[in-house]
């Protein structure tokens, strides 16, 4: 017995109690094996969770990664562009070639995301050589001018002229660009060639600095780099462009100042022979008016016969010398005055000229020769116009020339003049129309020259000195006006002149 | 005590413009302290000893090549920044250290230690300001054997060398020198108050992971697999595929090892991923250590430049500093972009808007760590803005 002590009855209480023990432990164990579940599962739920989250943590890193990829490629870019418009602000402020090239900075290279650049152009050789370097010293330029193989390269790069990274993955530019790392020592550059109107002169290469392994070239790279390229062409062929049209210019100006010089002194030559010829003319006349006034006076005094009784043949020869010399004092006075206008001599008298009674004065003095030949005469001018200024003695003597002419080249019959006159600007035209025989467009040329007779039936019958219409141009040009004809043959002519407005 | 700040810049590199400008702003007799960083273009072998020459008198000078600058006008790209300090309070003992030799970075970080403890003996030191090579794997050790000469707990804070994203070579300036593969510091010493702020913004992404096997800088697996199959399989690409995007990788996908205590994870640069699986980070990893793959906003970023002004404003008490030095990671520049002058308008922002503001982008920043489970330990940090305020 276990228990001999104990009795029945205490025995059976030990054995409900061992068995209740025995029960409340096995419910408390199945309690904690339900609990260790739960909580396993719990813990397995959990680091599924912790799992998941993991995974979404890898799935942020990327995109994360991507994101500031692109960020930073975009920051690189408004960061060139930026750069870029700084460059070509600063570019296009030159107008000197090489200090473009200058204006290339440090600041502006590293801006646009690298550490160096060289430019390269052709020389007046036709060689390239290194025109602009950023980041070389004097050593590392000497060792890449020396070694770079140009004359290959430099075709290859001519036949292809495009924009060429060292990150570019065409096979066919690989000999290129390791032509270019091994001369320059860079291993991470972009060249791009400066091309004028003319065609390629140049490249312009930008690189990192050497190790700089971690930055690599980049196509947005390659796009600024072409656009640096193409504006530093642009300033370079503005530049040149500027400096043909500067050289052009001087040039042009040189040679108007030597045309000038040259003109000026053969209108100084001219004027020269001109007045001498004024002189000539003036002296001569002066000099031929005093014998023929005494040829006239003898002639005179021989018609009144106190020196003995003149014959009728020798009267009549008297007479003619008589006319004559009349006829030679008019030209010799003509010739006077046109001397005299021509070198200024005479002063004109300027005031305020009404055309009107100027042109009615000139009639009203021919109207003996208008009524002989019954010429129909008319003056067409408005009673308010405007005064002229002029001389008018002179002036007198231009319609009387004009009218006069009129006169005498109108037919015998039906003849007709009309004088017609208008303001026009700062200017009086005055017209003096005839329905004459009109002149040849040859005549017309040379009408107002010196000594020059249309050749036509009247003038070989009537007599003329040739020197009327030149005093009326001079007359008119010492007035500052303008006097041109219009003729046609057969159907009479049409003289116009103007003189200055008189300004009220 | 006052402090005097003048500052002076040049974007075309013009030494003469940033010098004279300086001049005109303060005493060249009562300057301590020189600091001028220059973009690789214009750091030359001359330029330290033309600036001396320049602003004629022999003033302390330490700076760096960087790949883009702060001044208080905004960023800038291209060009140097020279600003000169001075107050009667202030003493500033200078020194570098090559790390382009064989021997220990810890040694090193002694030698350099010993060296500008010598220069202000008899002074409380307050702070030291290190600008390293930070292409060089060596500024760990330098740290730790500077702290060690120092005080585990001595605040450091500085930043690395930067040049345009090639990696080639930084320079480091120390007085009329250029320097490469070198570490330059100066010491601060006197009664002014100095104010740290650190942060990056980076928030972890997908499960915490563990480094199985590492030495230094270099991860060998990752929850027992090799460590560069956790890349390739969150970015879904081929090994020789990553390596080609390593940069952009390593700029907005770092590591980040939780540390305990810390507001945010310390985060590690990825150098370089090898053929046999390994990964080379920029600072060291602990073997064991919890890691995440982070991930980077502009936001983020943003925020966390306005959390690090806030910490110095807040440990100036509000006062606005009299000069802010802000070493911004070049990979926040890259993250940035053309929002980059967005990061300088928050500090300004918040730290006020007439405080100067000088500075460079760096590879790797150096500044301690909060908690005290790290008993304000420096670390070299990445993706961070660390920012040294300066006040009365």
């Amino acid at each position: 017995m276990l228990f001999p002590l104990l009795s029945q009855e205490a025995m059976n209480i030990l054995g409900a109690a061992l068995s209740l023990v025995i029960i409340t432990l096995g419910i408390t164990s199945i309690l904690k094996i339900r609990q260790i579940q739960r909580l396993n599962k719990t813990i397995a739920y959990l680091k599924k969770s912790l799992d998941e989250l993991d995974e979404q943590a890898k799935l942020i890193v990327r995109t994360d990664l991507e994101l500031n990829k692109t960020q930073e490629e975009l920051d690189k870019k408004i960061n060139g562009l930026y750069a870029l418009q700084r460059i070509s602000q600063d570019v296009g402020k030159t107008l000197d070639q090489n200090d473009i090239f200058q204006r290339i900075s440090q600041e502006h290279i590293r801006q646009i995301g690298f550490q160096k650049t060289l430019v390269f152009t052709k020389n007046q050789q036709g060689k390239l050589h290194i025109r602009h370097q950023v980041g070389f010293d004097e050593e590392q330029i000497q060792h890449i001018e020396n070694k770079f193989t140009w004359p290959g390269l430099y075709d290859m790069l001519k036949e292809k002229s495009i924009t060429l990274s060292s990150a570019s993955p065409s096979q066919e530019m690989r000999q290129v660009i390791q032509s270019i790392a091994a001369a320059t020592n860079l291993d991470s550059f972009i060249i791009a060639p400066l091309s004028k109107k003319e065609g390629l002169f140049g490249f312009i290469l930008l690189a990192h600095a050497s190790g700089e392994t971690a930055l690599t070239v980049t196509e947005g790279d390659e796009e600024l780099v072409a656009i640096l390229a193409s504006q530093i062409s642009q300033a370079l062929e503005n530049a040149e462009l500027f400096e043909a049209v500067y050289s052009q210019h001087q040039e042009l100006e040189r040679k108007v100042e030597e045309r000038t010089k040259e003109l000026s002194g053969a209108l100084n030559e001219i004027k020269l022979v001109n007045q001498r010829k004024t002189d000539f003319v003036s002296a001569v006349s002066h000099e031929l008016r005093t014998p023929l006034t005494s040829i006239k006076g003898y002639a005179s005094i021989l018609l009144t016969g106190k020196l003995g009784i003149v014959p009728e043949e020798v009267k009549q020869r008297l007479e003619k010398i008589n006319i004559h010399s009349n006829e030679l004092t008019h030209m010799v006075n003509n010739l006077l005055d046109i001397a005299r206008i021509e070198s200024g001599k005479i002063a004109l008298k300027l005031e305020p000229l009404d055309i009107l009674s100027a042109a009615a004065y000139a009639l009203d003095l021919l109207s003996p020769q208008i009524k002989e030949k019954s010429i129909q005469a008319r003056i067409d001018i408005p009673q308010g116009l405007s005064p002229a200024l002029g001389d008018q003695s002179q002036i007198s003597r231009v319609f009387i020339n004009l009218i006069g002419n009129a006169i005498k080249f109108v037919p015998a019959e039906g003849g007709s003049i009309g004088i017609s006159a208008f303001e026009s600007g700062q200017v009086i035209q005055v017209n003096v129309a005839d329905n004459g025989i009109g002149m040849s467009q040859n005549d017309t040329e040379h009408i107002f020259d010196e000594f020059y007779r249309a050749d036509n039936a009247i003038n070989q019958k009537v007599k003329g000195t040739g020197l009327g219409l030149t005093l009326v141009k001079n007359i008119i040009q010492a007035h500052q006006g303008k006097i041109w004809v219009e003729s046609k043959l057969n159907q009479g002519s049409a003289f116009s002149f103007t003189l200055p407005r008189c300004k009220t | 005590m006052s402090l005097k700040v003048a500052i002076g810049k040049s974007r075309k590199g013009d030494i003469a413009e940033a010098a004279h400008s300086c001049m005109a702003q303060i005493d060249i007799a009562e300057v301590t302290l020189a600091l001028l960083f220059s973009t690789p273009a214009f750091a030359t072998q001359s330029l330290p000893k033309n600036i001396l020459s320049a602003l004629g008198a022999e003033v302390p000078l330490i700076g760096c090549s960087a790949m883009g600058l702060i001044t208080p006008e905004g960023t800038q790209n291209e060009g140097l920044i020279l600003v000169l300090t001075a107050s009667p309070s202030l003493k500033a003992s200078c020194g570098e250290v090559s790390l382009d030799n064989p021997k220990d970075a810890f040694l090193s970080g002694q030698e350099l230690g010993s060296h500008l403890i010598s220069g202000v003996t008899g002074y409380r030191r307050d702070i030291c300001l290190l600008l390293s090579d930070g292409l060089s794997e060596k500024t760990s050790g330098v740290i730790q054997g500077l702290q060690n000469v120092l005080g585990r707990s001595f605040p450091f804070i500085g930043a690395g060398a930067s040049d345009n994203f090639a990696f080639k070579q930084t320079a480091q300036f120390y007085n009329g020198t250029l320097l490469r593969k070198s570490a330059v510091a100066a010491l601060l010493s006197g009664k002014l108050s100095y104010a740290l702020g650190i942060r990056h913004g980076w928030k972890p992404l997908g499960k915490i992971h563990t480094i199985t096997r590492s030495y230094a800088n270099v991860i060998q697996s990752i929850d027992g697999k090799r460590a560069g199959l956790l890349y390739e399989d969150y970015f879904a690409k081929s090994l020789p595929e990553l390596k080609k995007e390593i940069l952009r990788v390593n700029i907005l996908y770092p590591l980040g090892i939780s540390l305990e205590g810390e507001n945010e994870y310390l985060l590690r640069n990825i150098i370089s991923l090898n053929d046999d699986g390994s990964i080379i980070t920029q600072g060291d990893v602990p073997q064991g250590s919890s890691i995440r793959i982070m991930i980077g906003t502009k936001e983020s970023a943003l925020s966390a430049a306005r959390q690090a002004a806030e910490q110095v404003k807040a440990s100036l008490r509000d006062k606005e500093p009299s000069l802010a030095i802000v070493m911004s990671s070049a990979s926040r520049a890259r993250l940035l972009g053309r929002d980059i002058d967005e990061e300088f308008k928050v500090i300004r922002e918040t730290l006020g808007k007439d405080v100067p503001l000088a500075g460079f982008y760096s590879y790797g920043e150096y500044a301690p760590l909060g908690s005290t489970a790290y008993y304000g330990q420096t670390y070299l940090h990445n993706q961070t803005i660390a920012i040294l305020g300066i006040g009365e």
